[in-house]
């Protein structure tokens, strides 16, 4: 069974009543393992994609199924034991310390008094390891760096035990090395976890060499889904930019984007 | 044991003193406060009534059971009933200026009794008793909070963001306060002066008949208040988050607008309103206990809250040959300071929660 | 308003020169009723003048063509003085500053209060009543009647006097009162309209005999000392015959008045009004070691403590019955008044509108009203009386 299946998938928002539509007919499949990258340009609707697939979102049309059934049909308290979201926003709660962040990342799994087990601490303890911030337990959320805060809200989406993962640029404000690690921390997940993991990510070029699957959505309501290697040989990166004019070109060969010295000099 | 687990065992030992201590200072004042009052009483008598058997003085036992027992188990009630729906309000709306009168509460409770007392006006409410007049007063401040709380409930269905609900629940109180000013403003001395001794608030009003209706209704708002505890924690991470964690939020938001309802209406209503204590005592809390768990959260309001209303009852009853001071003014007058020391006493967050 | 007495001495000269020369030059007749002046201690004339035996709270001053009212601490805690200076219609005599200048004898009067109303049905003055604050809470039938036949207007009440209805009634002046509070009294504005304010202090009296003598009060501006002197000796008589009465059983009831709100109680203090009524009735009021003119508030335990064992309970707040008391404070029940069900209250003569015939005629008629409380307290001394305003609670 695949963890998602889309079909004939409208995404977008009503505003005044009027249906505002991103993409249409999205039509794909999510396998149980893979690491899928989601890449666009600001504004494009990545945010939107991933809302309507964890369910904070309705889609405009068609259907979103999750382990073969409508995403929509799920009971909010099963669907937290599907899928877990590490989202842009920041937590609400400043003075809140780390333990007890994770400790509620527990709570579809315990009753409604809200008493940790042992097992529940282990798992709590396994996810700091994983994610390298044991020593940071007993900080609370103001007291920690970006990367940190970062890094502590993977764990709590690994507390939470779902075989699936959905993060919207986890690595945004992090520093190159923080990115590497937490995009490799990722793909860690997929390889020795089996997490089916969803991320949209800047980081395309990082993203291209880890992926097992990119999503991408560029200009003029243009969505493609495929491998990597199918993204660069057809040249498809260039659907991330609006205008005929490239300033910036991906180059196969070396890997990378680079500048049109020609278009920048003017 | 796991690492967390030893960390987290560590500071339920520390936590489970400090509220051992509390729940022990509250009995100490509970008796404290029985034991004061305009008259002398020996402490001997004292214990000696309170243990069932009876004093030689007729009047001392009366004294004891119908005046000052009721009045020390009301102040227990109305700390434990407004900290636990502050509380609940501070982490619904995620503000640390939230008490439990935030959504027009108290100013429904002051429209119903106005509408009694003032409206009903004049002379002619001396002659003019609608029953029993004792329960008019307490009827009349529980219909107004709960029209009050209903419209809250049916606009926070409609309205998503919860800011806006705040807004909307402020802008009703001030709509109401309007009201209540304007017959304030055209009544009689003898009504003006009905109406604002209720709105002192006093917890010297209340009888036993009335305990036994106040008690199981606000034993209802603490259950919920309990049943709350995993959704207050999960809406300290948002709620997108909370919603992610398997919150729903609507369901949330109607049980803790119902459970302070009846937790701050039904104290409003039998003791007319009362400030300050649900707005501080979750503060207070947060910072002694060093925890945003509302599983010590909620149970330190309810005993550090009823501790505190008790050490204001007490200090209002000091002034020996005069009448009680007005416990508002004592809520204030103790609480305030407490909440500038312990927040000026913090170090490093520049948070409240 | 407040002149010290040294000036009197001089301007009263003034005065009298002026007041020479009006009557040298206008040939009026001369007004048939002072005799002598100023320092000299005159006799009292009980035709024209009035005495104040009992009243603390005006005093009255007979010159050569004119009279002084002076009305003293018009609220609690006031040091004010007003003063009001009366002549006949005819006179052109001016007053000292700071004398409000009246003509009498007044023909039209507003009151602000029932009981000024009550003065004026004392002396059979009612007609010259022209605007009442509060009409529907009247009780008096001759009033009432005028009322109906609109010859009396509603002015409004205390704190939206409707203005233009005074004025278009054009009184010669609007008996009042002043409640001390800051901004409430919208008596400067009517004042700046030309209006007359008299301030009325009777409620501040701490004796029945004393608030009963403000009819002398009234009586002065409508020229009638005679009626007010004879029908207040009745009264005095009365009254006193019937407090010495009442002082010789040496058995006194204790009695207790009030109700609680919330806990608080506020009773009269010993020396107050109800305490002396209370007195002269022969019973032993529990708070009358208090010093205190005004009201107590206290704590229903101190109350308790202190009453629980008291024989009778007077005016328990606006309750009708032991079954309300109850329902009001379970906890009243406790008192042995209640028990025995002791309970009375002022009720009885209340028309549909709640208002009280006791603060109205009740202030006129003090005798009858202590021939009330002395049956409650001491039923074999007057065994033939029936009760008028009180009336014992079911």
């Amino acid at each position: 069974m695949n963890v998602f299946d889309l079909h004939n998938l409208s995404i977008g928002y009503t505003s005044k009543g009027e249906r505002k539509s991103l993409f249409e007919n999205i039509k794909l499949s999510v396998n149980k393992g893979e690491f899928v990258a989601v890449i666009g340009a600001n504004g494009i609707g990545k945010s939107t994609f991933l809302r309507t697939l964890s369910g904070f979102q309705n889609p405009l049309s068609g259907s979103v199924k999750l382990f073969g059934r409508e995403l929509l049909e799920y009971p909010k308290q099963e669907l937290a034991l599907q899928l877990s979201v590490v989202l842009t926003e920041k937590v609400e709660s400043k003075l809140i310390r780390v333990i007890e962040l994770l400790s509620i990342g527990r709570y579809p799994h315990i009753n409604w008094m809200g008493k940790l087990s042992a097992h529940d601490y282990d798992v709590i303890d396994e996810a700091m390891n994983i994610t390298g911030i044991s020593l940071l337990a007993e900080r609370s959320l103001f007291q920690l760096s970006d990367g940190e805060l970062q890094k502590v809200m993977i764990a709590r989406a690994l507390v939470q035990e779902t075989p699936v993962i959905i993060l919207d640029e986890p690595t945004s404000h992090l520093d190159l090395k923080n990115k590497a690690e937490v995009l490799s921390l990722l793909l860690h997940l997929c390889r020795e976890h089996g997490k089916t993991i969803l991320v949209a990510s800047h980081e395309i070029e990082l993203a291209l060499q880890l992926a097992d699957k990119i999503i991408l959505m560029g200009f003029d309501h243009y969505f493609f889904s495929g491998t990597p290697q199918e993204v660069i040989s057809q040249n498809l990166l260039k659907k991330l930019f609006a205008d005929k004019e490239e300033l910036i070109r991906y180059d196969q060969e070396a890997g990378k984007f680079i500048f049109n010295l020609r278009n920048v000099i003017r | 044991m796991s690492e967390v687990g030893r960390i987290v065992s560590a500071s339920k030992w520390r936590n489970r003193i400090l509220f051992s201590s509390i729940l022990i200072l509250l009995m100490i004042a509970f008796v404290a406060d029985v034991a004061i009052g305009s008259v002398n009483i020996p402490f001997a008598e004292l214990t000696k009534i309170l243990f069932g058997k009876t004093s030689g003085h007729e009047s001392w036992n009366t004294i004891v059971f119908d005046f000052r027992l009721p009045r020390a188990i009301t102040a227990v009630l109305a700390g434990a009933a407004l900290a636990v729906s502050g509380l609940q309000m501070q982490s619904l709306f995620r503000n640390p200026i939230a008490g439990p009168y935030l959504l027009g509460v108290s100013s429904g409770a002051s429209l119903g009794v106005a509408l009694l007392i003032l409206a009903t006006g004049s002379l002619t409410f001396f002659k003019d008793f609608i029953g029993n007049e004792g329960w008019g007063m307490i009827i009349a401040a529980i219909t107004g909070s709960s029209l009050v709380l209903l419209l809250m409930l049916f606009i926070s269905t409609r309205v998503n963001d919860i800011t806006t609900i705040l807004i909307i629940g402020m802008m009703f109180g001030s709509v109401v306060s309007a009201i209540v000013g304007i017959l304030e403003y055209y009544s009689d001395n003898d009504s003006l002066k009905a109406f604002t001794i209720w709105s002192f608030g006093s917890l010297s009003g209340v009888v036993w008949k009335q305990l036994h209706v106040l008690i199981p209704s606000l034993i209802i708002g603490f259950v919920v208040a309990f049943i709350m505890i995993k959704p207050l924690n999960l809406l300290l991470l948002g709620e997108n988050y909370a919603k992610s964690t398997g919150l729903n939020l609507m369901r949330t938001r109607i049980l803790l607008i119902i459970s302070t309802g009846i937790l701050a209406g039904g104290i409003t209503a039998f003791c007319g309103p009362i400030g300050f204590i649900g707005t501080a005592v979750p503060h207070i809390n947060r910072i002694i206990f060093k925890t945003t768990d509302h599983r010590l959260l909620v149970p330190a309001s309810l005993i550090s809250g009823a501790l505190l209303v008790l050490i204001c009852d007490i200090v209002a009853q000091l002034p020996k040959d005069q009448v009680s001071l007005p416990i508002n003014a004592i809520t204030a007058l103790i609480g305030a300071p407490i909440v500038i020391w312990i927040i000026l006493s913090r170090r490093g967050a520049k948070s409240f929660f | 308003m407040n002149l010290s007495s040294k000036h009197d001495m001089s301007l009263r000269h003034v005065m009298f020169v002026i007041l020479a020369t009006v009557l040298i030059f206008c040939c009026k007749e001369k007004s048939n009723r002072e005799q002598s002046v100023a320092e000299k201690k005159e006799p009292f004339d009980s035709l024209t003048q009035v005495q104040i035996k009992y009243a603390n709270g005006f005093s009255v001053r007979y010159g050569d063509g004119f009279k002084e009212v002076e009305v003293y601490q018009p609220f609690e805690g006031s040091d004010d003085t007003l003063r009001y200076f009366l002549i006949p219609r005819e006179s052109s005599a001016v007053p000292k500053g700071g004398w409000t200048l009246i003509e009498t004898p007044i023909r039209f009067m507003v009151c602000l209060s029932t009981t000024h109303v009550a003065l004026a049905s004392f002396l059979d003055a009612e007609n010259l009543i022209v605007g009442i604050s509060g009409t529907q809470f009247i009780y008096d039938e001759k009033v009432r009647k005028l009322i109906a036949e609109n010859k009396i207007a509603e002015i409004g009440n205390e704190e939206s006097l409707d203005q233009e209805k005074i004025l278009s009634l054009h009184p010669d002046i609007i008996m009042a009162y002043h409640t001390g509070i800051e901004g409430y009294d919208q008596y400067e504005r009517l004042e700046e309209s030309g209006l007359n304010v008299v301030i009325n202090a009777d409620f501040m009296e701490t004796t029945p005999l004393g608030l009963c003598e403000w009819v002398k009060f009234l009586a002065v501006f409508t020229d009638q000392e005679k009626i007010a002197n004879e029908r207040f000796a009745v009264v005095e008589h009365e009254y006193n015959a019937m407090a010495k009465l009442a002082s010789i059983p040496l058995k006194k009831p204790t009695v207790f008045t009030g109700v609680d709100w919330n806990g608080t109680w506020s009773v009269p203090g010993g020396r107050s009004f109800a305490a002396n009524y209370l007195k002269d009735a022969g019973a032993d009021y529990v708070w009358k070691k208090n010093p205190e003119t005004g009201k107590l508030l206290l704590d229903f335990e101190q109350v308790y403590a202190e009453a629980a064992d008291a024989d009778f309970w007077i005016n328990p707040g606006s309750i009708s019955s032991w079954h309300e008391l109850m329902e009001w404070d379970p906890r009243c029940g406790n008192f042995k008044a209640a028990q025995n069900r002791n309970l009375f209250s002022n009720d009885v003569r209340v028309n549909e509108n709640g208002g009280f015939d006791y603060f109205e005629s009740g202030v006129t008629h003090p005798q009858i009203l202590l021939k009330d409380l002395i049956h409650i307290f001491h039923p074999e001394l007057l065994p033939d009386n029936e009760l008028v305003y009180y009336r014992q609670l079911p």
